[in-house]
């Protein structure tokens, strides 16, 4: 299973944030960033593929236009979770689940009805430790909670392809980790996992591939150690980086200040 | 027993808790109809007016006739009013996501007011329609033209919830100053009617009228309540609620034409009517909370259940005269409400 993105043109407004977006297909098992300076249309992007923004041009899992299928499909393969949640509800973690289950219309819905839809919720929960907060009101989550809570929205119809806008920008460091490293989980046990990171540190320590975008398009792909380059940090991000390799492959990106115009 | 199963366990107490609520405020409104019908001027004992109901025992000829002719129809009236206000109060404040909207924020009520202006002032009346039911036909037209303009203008500009609510309260004040300028030009004995018709009245109450407004009620209700999973979404969020796969646009919209049926068919019937679609529906949610499987009927009966104490209260707050139902609301219901919203606020 893949994801293919060609000619992707989405615009707000009279503005083309992408204009003719053709990006190397995202493949299964795979946990990718998008990155890129601020306006770069990180988020548009995320968001056209999530079905939230009008498009026009190839967004295709499997090889089946995404949004060509009906609204309550789309549900079912993709899972969206937004960079900042409402807060002033007073539902709660539990009963917000409950609605993500069913408010679509059906799915794992119809079967999991009134106690076994709980439990399932429950365990979508538990798996992001959050149980404990079952009960308590939206409202009433700290920003990094209501974040976690939003992952768990995202997953509990078990979609094939998860989006995620920032998941960490509301973390602590050590809830950082644990959000990351379930990312990339979850994306190994048989999902497409993106995620757009505005921490370079993170998107080089936890990403398979790293999508560099600049002005809506695609100046590099590929593993972090081949995009984050500090040729590529200067050109995009106008920063003087070093990159140093750790183990594992892995890098490690230190910015020392902003690169001379 | 497990962490799991304790939750679990709470959580069913409260959907039972719920559900309580909901049929004791049903109750409560049932109740507060009997209350309606058995308060007046011309007393009434309790056993008298449920023999006239039930057409049980032997009951005087005159209690008959007062509790069917004239007490039943406002009680009737009251009851249906409150609930389809009250109603589409709650829908419209979720799909607008603003907690202050109401019928009357759509500016539905100001152009009532408008349309009962012109059939009463300028003796405008739509053809082919008696002239008892002129004013309410004018009213529910000029009401469903408000709504035909608001959908038309934020179906051309893409139809955020502010789009809409700016539009509802610029058709507020343009059919509040049309109203104005009616009623400058009316004789006296007009505006006197215009002015009655305006602060919200059952007595003029007919079965007729409650027939449509069951009606309207009863064709509105079955999509509210099957709907109630997806505007539960919406109060995570029209990002969210749409990653969940619903059409937000689309709900927005057609609850949007609900609660305008809804209002502009109470408006039309009984005149203007405030604080009710603000009230029942903050009420109802205090008790049950924001799922719309129970907060819609609780909103329901809740705006039910208010107007109906109203329409009593209009009976007996000043011995010997009928206050017009839309002051009562009003004087009574706004400290109350005061009361629920800094009590919210302390807590």
């Amino acid at each position: 299973m893949s994801l293919d993105i060609r000619d992707l043109t989405v615009a707000r407004g009279p503005r083309k944030v992408i204009d003719g977006l053709s990006l190397p297909p995202f493949a299964v098992g795979e946990f990718a960033v998008i990155a890129g300076p601020n306006a770069a249309g990180k988020s548009t992007l995320l968001r056209a593929i999530a079905g939230l923004l009008p498009s026009t041009g190839e967004i295709a899992l499997e090889g089946q236009a995404l949004h060509a299928l009906p609204r309550a499909e789309q549900a079912k393969l993709v899972g969206f979770m937004p960079q900042s949640l409402e807060s002033r509800s007073a539902l709660t973690v539990l009963d917000s689940l409950m609605v993500a289950m069913n408010a679509g219309g059906g799915l794992a819905g119809r079967a999991l009805r009134g106690p076994a839809a709980g439990r399932h919720a429950l365990e979508v929960l538990e798996r992001f430790g959050l149980a404990d907060l079952a009960l308590r009101p939206m409202a009433a989550l700290s920003g990094g909670q209501r974040q976690a809570v939003g992952l768990a929205q995202a997953m509990i119809r078990d979609p094939k392809l998860l989006l995620l806008d920032e998941p960490t920008s509301a973390l602590d460091l050590a809830r950082q980790f644990h959000l990351l490293s379930e990312a990339r989980k979850l994306a190994r046990e048989g999902r497409i996992v993106i995620a757009v990171l505005h921490d370079l540190a993170l998107a080089a320590q936890w990403a398979d591939r790293v999508v560099l975008l600049e002005g809506g398009a695609l100046r590099a792909a590929g593993a972090p150690g081949e995009v984050l380059t500090p040729q590529s940090l200067s050109q995009v991000y106008g920063i003087d980086a070093r990159v140093e390799r750790c183990s594992e492959g892995r890098v490690m990106v230190m910015v020392d200040g902003l690169s001379q115009p | 027993m497990s962490a799991v199963d304790s939750i679990l366990a709470e959580q069913s107490r409260r959907t039972q808790r719920r559900v309580l609520l909901v049929v004791l405020l049903g109750v409560g409104a049932l109740a507060s109809v009997l209350l309606d019908l058995v308060s007046g001027p011309s007393g009434l004992p309790l056993e008298q007016v449920l023999g006239a109901l039930t057409g049980a025992g032997d009951v005087p000829k005159a209690a008959e006739v007062i509790v069917w002719q004239v007490r039943l129809p406002v009680a009737v009236m009251a009851l249906l009013v409150g609930a389809a206000l009250s109603l589409s109060g709650a829908e419209m404040q979720t799909v607008l996501d603003n907690p202050l909207a109401e019928p009357f924020t759509l500016g539905i009520s100001a152009s009532a007011a408008l349309g009962a202006g012109v059939a009463i002032v300028l003796g405008l009346a739509i053809p082919g329609i008696p002239a008892l039911w002129s004013v309410s036909a004018n009213a529910f037209v000029f009401a469903l033209l408000a709504l035909g303009l608001l959908q038309l203008a934020s179906a051309l500009r893409g139809g955020g919830s502010e789009v809409v609510i700016l539009l509802g309260i610029a058709v507020n004040f343009t059919a509040a100053a049309l109203l104005a300028l009616v009623q400058f030009v009316a004789s006296p004995d007009a505006l006197q009617q215009l002015v009655f018709w305006t602060m919200g009245s059952l007595v003029n109450a007919r079965w007729e009228g409650i027939a449509v407004l069951a009606l309207v009620l009863a064709l509105c209700l079955p999509f509210s309540l099957a709907a109630s999973w997806r505007l539960t979404a919406l109060r995570l969020g029209s990002d969210q609620a749409q990653g969940f796969g619903l059409d937000v646009a689309h709900l927005r919209r057609w609850t949007l034409v609900r609660v305008s049926l809804l209002a502009a068919a109470s408006v039309s019937m009984v005149g203007v009517i405030g604080f009710v679609g603000l009230a029942g529906p903050h009420i109802a949610r205090m008790a049950v909370g924001e799922d719309h499987r129970f907060l819609l009927p609780a909103s329901l009966f809740t705006g039910a259940l208010l107007m109906s104490l109203a329409s009593v209260a209009s009976k007996l707050l000043v011995p010997g005269i009928l206050l017009p139902v839309g002051i009562v609301t009003s004087l009574v219901g706004l400290p109350v409400f005061f009361a629920l919203v800094l009590r919210r606020e302390a807590r």
